[in-house]
């Protein structure tokens, strides 16, 4: 004899969530039963709102429950450099490092011809568009530092550069934490390349 | 389980697992290998920036013949080529490269002339311009050595030997030129004399203007999609790229 239907019928739908296995679906399925209902409303209430009330903002194509978002229309950044960066979870680790310094683009993706992902499969062109339509101090590179992050920075400097705005890319070198001994030729190389100024 | 050290062309990497990594290389003793590199995704120690498409790396690891994947012990970079990286046409070729040979050739059987041709590409695009004929060149050359080519020297349906200028009859179905006989009993396309008889010609000597180069690019990804079954994501950039 099997769990009655409305327990099945959750398990089921718990174990198409990634890494949730049959057990693990059995488990949560049987602590939501047990739970206030309060708290089942509230879970499956706000499991509806991310699908019903997020959406992409239109400026920034960050994602957001109001467009344009809450950075987009922050008077104190208006004359921000752009930071331009691959994903929202990527915007939220610069906006940790620098709270309330930068505005941002999201480009949704890198240039990957591999996963037959070209540029017009990204936010590019509607960066470009921004560019051109509004002051821009600077544009700053946030992609990954590998080969797919680097080829995206460099076609979107070039596309950028008959505009005349200043585009920077962030540095590349030894990480903290890291050992000079472990590191290859071209992260030396960079990292010399980069390097500052120390008094 | 032999501990083996060779030299690779780094042609994939996949992420496995939160910190693990799974790469594809193309050695220059044992051909393509899958291989598993522990902590390659987060170690700031263990292959930092070694394990990148693009990289030939002097590569050790652990060959377990019994199960599919190698585990990568130790590996640093030999020749990069992220100048490739500032070109966007060159990226895609390069990608594009990697990928047929990802793709198709064989797990374990070794392809040293490829290795070597593959490796002079990526040389010779980091350096300077690649033109769209060089590419396509490469591509012949690359799937003449899988034994992928198609048949630009006689009739695929009954052998015989065509004179150039009767070489305007391509099928991709049968994988080759037909006779102006045989065209009735199969599918075809009808080309230009001048591109087949180039594509059957010397391929170091191959001289074509841009619109045969392009109508080349055509009757190859015909030919691709037909008899390899395979979707090369990156050929439509290639394509698209054209100089």
């Amino acid at each position: 004899m099997g769990y009655p239907e409305p327990i099945e019928r959750l398990i089921q739908n718990l174990t198409k969530l990634p890494g949730i296995g049959r057990k693990t679906a059995t488990r949560l399925t049987f602590f939501l039963l047990n739970s206030k209902e309060t708290y089942v409303k509230e879970l499956s209430q706000s499991m509806i709102d991310i699908k019903e009330r997020i959406r992409l903002c239109s400026i920034c194509f960050n994602i957001t429950d109001v467009d344009p978002c809450t950075i987009c229309t922050d008077p104190k950044r208006d004359n921000s450099p752009i930071c331009v960066v691959e994903e929202p979870s990527h915007l939220m680790v610069m906006e940790q490092a620098y709270p309330g310094v930068f505005k941002y683009h999201v480009l949704h993706g890198v240039i990957n011809p591999l996963e037959g992902i070209g540029p017009e499969n990204l936010k590019i062109r509607e960066l470009i568009e921004r560019v051109k339509s509004s002051k821009v101090s600077e544009v700053l590179l946030a992609t990954n530092l590998n080969m797919e992050g680097n080829a995206t920075a460099y076609h979107i400097a070039n596309e950028l550069k008959p505009l005349g705005v200043k585009v920077t890319r962030i540095a590349s070198g030894i990480p903290a934490g890291g050992d000079i001994v472990y590191a290859d030729p071209q992260t030396i190389r960079s990292s010399v390349e980069n390097r500052r100024d120390i008094v | 389980m032999a501990r083996v050290k060779d030299e690779a062309i780094v042609l994939r990497r996949l992420p496995y697992g939160e910190s693990d990594r799974i790469v594809h290389l193309f050695t220059s003793s044992s051909g393509k290998i899958s291989a598993i590199a522990k902590g390659g995704a987060k170690s700031l120690r263990r292959f930092m920036n070694t394990l990148e498409p693009l990289r030939i790396i002097y590569v050790e690891y652990f060959d377990k013949s019994w199960r599919g994947l190698a585990r990568i012990e130790n590996a640093h970079i030999l020749e990069d080529f992220s100048e490739i990286e500032r070109d966007l046409r060159k990226f895609f070729i390069a990608s594009f490269l990697t990928e047929i040979v990802d793709k198709l050739a064989k797990e374990k059987e070794p392809y040293p002339q490829i290795f070597d041709l593959l490796g002079a590409a990526l040389r010779r695009l980091k350096t300077s311009q690649v033109s769209s004929l060089d590419t396509l060149m490469l591509l012949l050359k690359i799937l003449e050595l899988l034994g992928f080519l198609p048949n630009f020297k006689t009739c695929v349906h009954c052998g015989k030997t065509v004179d150039q200028k009767s070489k305007t009859f391509f099928s991709s179905e049968k994988g080759g030129i037909l006779c102006g006989s045989c065209r009735m009993f199969n599918p075809y396309k009808t080309y230009p004399f001048e591109l087949l008889s180039s594509l059957g010609g010397d391929q170091k000597t191959l001289e074509m203007d841009d619109e045969l180069v392009k109508m080349a690019f055509e009757l190859m990804d015909d030919f691709m999609k037909y008899h390899l079954d395979m979707d090369f994501r990156s050929y439509r950039f290639v394509k698209s790229s054209h100089s």
